[in-house]
């Protein structure tokens, strides 16, 4: 009965961590949100995306092929609350705040079956779901209209279910069901979610319920895996891996080798020769992905997911944390490792055993794409990180019970006094200096500058908007909350490329332009950065980001 | 009469036996003047010893296999396994003082192991340590003349655990500056697991094992120190010993019971391996003789 009590707070405290100020803070909607929310509103209105594809499996959106359950979760959020940031946010919010509830069940399941954790099976579940719910990693997304966060909450209940699904075959089947939906959710979750399912299945072989129990849970995975197929062999849903893979060089890492490049020169030299069949069998494109120095890019770019400055210093971009703060808090650290340690040489089963592989298998899919480590595409690896610290806590507690009183009053104190200031200090840093000092990476000054435009438009023949401001139709669409059937009805969106100058509606032109552009189009509104307007420009309006810097630049 | 040690081979190992020797005169002397190709200081007659020793290095490990593990079949099996490695293809075809010392190591390491008398064994273990001081001393300008106080600890660390790592023994060794196949490693990847489960599995203190671990150190030491590194080809002289403990753990691996689990691993290990050697040929009869053609004018040493 404590237990639910206990439980019940957390969740509120969750809940509130996510909640207030939803929208607000951060500042601004980045154009991954954008592009979510005004899909949903389409989806609402059209049934059509902002294609005019109807009721997608996958969302075209900025050209990246989106999964699409972040989307239709944000279709009853846009209907209750309109298309707004705290609409397209909320589903985040909500789910961040329901897997602190399944970090409990999921803490239960594992301590409960591991000796020296038995009989603190409850506490230390306690201990993880509230970890979690002040996780500086899982607040920033989930307050951020982030899919790897409902990911991360399907695939701990999946995970969940299934664990209790070895002795009670509904659960079992919920749990078949839900690593079917997670391969919708996210990217990376397509690798991961597979992964860790055979690692459940290899572990627990001996614990399964009867064949009859385990086909039928094969048999709704692997519907799944038949719906999900056509999208993972595509060429339009491969485009997003093939732009982040590390063996074929992107648009802007020149510096990279150009593997397919290399093999084709290879085989060339060959074919030259008249070894053209030994050129196809060991210069073959295919085997670009056993090149030795990309695969040690590839450990390099795993083993940075752990690293101490990423996790407890500085984080990754800055849409990814706080200003001033890593992923983790630094006190959980000596409590991560005693809990690794101690569960390696006094609790190592099956469920340990799991939990460590979980935390060896989220980053993976980090390994064989650039920007690493990236916290977003990792943030699957949750909550083990706070499994594990709460057992290290429970460890630190344990052996302090054997001391004199007041040693475990001041040893509790402490580390309850350090803790606290520690999420105060994030919470300060994260409520007062994110949109102050971020606000540029957040896009702030979009909003204002859709509303100045929205204003002003009748003034003018065009409205043209620069490309540099980085998908700024999604902005523009989004912020004035275009119907989408009239929106569909003129074309809909052309192209999701950063690059693509053939979007436009109403008024509004998505282009770069050279200030001025041809007087005889009529009177013209241009809307762009600093530096794509000459000096001596008749500003009409200047919007600045919060420290001061010039944001975009309203002329005529 | 036939010996009782040949009666006792068996049929079919005598036929691989055979098929392996006549493999490794193929490897060794097929083409031998001109892959790689021949500079204006090279002598045919040089290349055809190493080629000679070659031949009679494979026969000599096999003989020592047999000894150290006494099993037919992995000596047989060895014999092929030393002859498709990279780097002996490319020693046994070229002028090597290496391969002598080589050579030379492992019939004194084989006599210690095989010789019962205890002053025998004295002699040929101070004579295997004598060979690689002088050879060391010999082969490798710079070794021992330079004064220890000036010897860099962090870059004798650094140069010895570059020689063992898996990038040195398996993707790239850097060891020829004559442009020989530098894609490919001291022995072909698929040895690596089996390398692993050797060291760990034979403990350096056991018999032989500790002879074979003091060698590999030994020699590295040596190679650590030399003023040529990275391209220095004193660690040649390791190869055998590594590729005994890569045998040990062959064995070791295909000793477990289960049938089906044998044979994928033997299917998987020989379909890698084929592929792994074919590789490294193509890189070396084909790549390699290009690239070396290009610069042959410029090489004065004579291989």
């Amino acid at each position: 009965m404590k237990t639910r009590y206990i439980l019940f707070g957390i969740v509120i405290i969750a809940f509130l961590l996510r909640l207030f100020y939803l929208g607000k803070t951060p500042l601004a909607l980045e154009w991954d949100e954008v592009a979510l929310g005004y899909d949903a509103y389409s989806i609402l209105t059209t049934g059509k995306d902002q294609f005019g594809k109807f009721l997608p499996s996958t969302f075209r959106s900025l050209d990246d092929y989106k999964p699409p359950i972040y989307e239709y979760l944000t279709v009853p959020s846009v209907f209750i609350f309109g298309l707004t940031p705290f609409a397209t946010r909320l589903p985040s919010a909500v789910f961040g705040s329901l897997a602190v509830v399944m970090t409990f069940f999921l803490g239960q399941t594992i301590f409960s079956k591991i000796s020296v954790t038995k009989n603190y099976s409850i506490y230390i579940s306690l201990l993880s779901s509230l970890l979690l719910a002040v996780s500086p990693w899982h607040l920033q997304f989930s307050r951020a209209a982030f899919e790897v966060n409902v990911s991360v909450f399907i695939t701990i209940s999946a995970i969940v279910l299934f664990l209790r699904g070895l002795t009670s075959p509904k659960l079992f089947f919920i749990s078949a069901l839900l690593f079917g939906i997670d391969l919708f959710s996210y990217h990376s979750t397509r690798v991961v979610s597979p992964l860790l399912l055979i690692t459940l299945f290899y572990l627990f072989n001996r614990k399964l319920p009867p064949r009859r129990i385990v086909g039928i849970f094969l048999a709704i995975y692997i519907l799944f895996i038949i719906l999900v197929f056509p999208i993972l062999i595509s060429k339009d849903a491969q485009i997003r891996f093939t732009a982040t893979n590390i063996f074929t060089p992107g648009a802007r890492y020149l510096d990279e080798k150009d593997l397919p490049r290399q093999f084709l020169q290879e085989r060339i030299k060959d074919e030259n020769a008249g070894f053209a069949f030994a050129g196809k069998i060991f210069h073959n494109a295919r085997l670009i992905y056993t090149d030795y120095d990309t695969l040690k890019k590839a450990l390099g770019n795993y083993l940075s997911n752990f690293s101490f400055e990423y996790l407890f210093v500085k984080g990754d971009a800055p849409l990814h944390h706080a200003p001033g703060f890593g992923l983790l808090y630094i006190l959980e650290l000596p409590f991560l490792v005693v809990g690794i340690v101690f569960l390696l040489l006094k609790g190592f089963n099956r469920y340990s055993a799991f939990t460590l592989l979980w935390m060896a298998v989220a980053p993976i899919t980090n390994a064989v794409t650039r920007e690493a480590p990236h916290a977003v595409r990792t943030e699957l690896i949750l909550p083990t990180y706070q499994l594990f610290t709460a057992f290290g806590m429970s460890v630190v507690f344990m052996l302090l019970q054997k001391q004199s009183r007041w040693a475990i009053v001041t040893g509790i104190t402490c580390i309850t006094f350090l803790f606290v200031i520690s999420l105060a200090s994030y919470l300060h840093q994260y409520y007062v200096h994110t949109n102050y000092e971020f606000s540029k990476f957040w896009m702030s000054g979009r909003k204002e500058a859709v509303e100045y435009t929205e204003r002003h438009k009748n003034e003018y023949e065009k409205i043209y908007v620069s490309l540099h401001l980085e998908m700024p139709h999604m902005f523009w669409l989004f912020y004035t909350k275009y119907p989408p059937p009239l929106y569909l009805a003129q074309g809909g969106t052309v192209s999701g490329g950063f690059a693509d100058e053939r979007n436009h509606f109403d008024k509004y032109y998505f282009r770069n332009f050279t200030y001025p552009e041809n007087p005889s189009e009529g009177k013209i509104l241009y809307v762009g950065l600093p530096r794509d307007f000459p000096p001596g420009v008749a500003i009409k309006e200047t919007i600045y980001y919060l420290n001061g810097e010039k944001a975009i630049i309203i002329a005529e | 009469m036939i010996p009782t040690s040949i009666k006792n081979i068996g049929r079919i190992n005598i036929f691989f036996l055979v098929l392996i020797l006549l493999f490794t005169l193929l490897s060794a002397f097929w083409q031998i003047g001109t892959i790689p190709p021949s500079a204006v200081n090279t002598f045919l007659s040089e290349r055809i010893i190493s080629a000679c020793l070659g031949v009679f290095l494979v026969g000599i490990c096999m003989l020592w296999v047999k000894s150290v593990f006494r099993k037919t079949s992995l000596a047989v099996l060895s014999g092929f396994i030393l002859v498709t490695q990279p780097w002996f293809v490319q020693e046994i075809r070229i002028f090597s003082p290496f391969l002598y010392a080589s050579c030379a190591l492992t019939i004194l390491s084989f006599s210690i192991q095989r010789i019962r008398s205890s002053t025998i064994r004295k002699l040929a273990t101070f004579c295997f340590v004598g060979v690689i001081a002088i050879l060391s001393f010999l082969l490798v300008p710079g070794n021992f003349r330079i004064p220890i106080s000036v010897v860099d600890g962090k870059l004798l660390l650094q140069n010895f655990f570059s020689l063992l790592s898996f990038e040195k023994l398996f993707i790239k060794n850097q060891s020829f500056w004559s442009g020989e196949a530098s894609d490919v490693g001291i022995f072909l990847p698929v040895l690596f697991p089996f390398l692993i489960i050797g060291i760990l599995g034979y403990p350096w203190r056991k018999g032989i094992f500790t002879l074979l671990f003091c060698w590999v150190v030994i020699v590295s030491l040596v190679a650590a120190l030399s003023a040529t590194f990275p391209e220095e080809r004193v660690f040649f002289l390791a190869l055998i010993p590594l590729l005994i403990y890569a045998i040990g753990g062959i064995k070791r691996a295909f000793s477990w019971n289960w049938l089906p689990a044998r044979s994928i691993l033997f299917l998987g290990f020989s379909l890698i391996y084929g592929y792994s050697y074919l590789y490294f040929l193509h890189l070396y009869l084909f790549h390699n003789s290009l690239k070396v053609l290009q610069y042959l004018e410029k090489l004065y040493v004579h291989f």
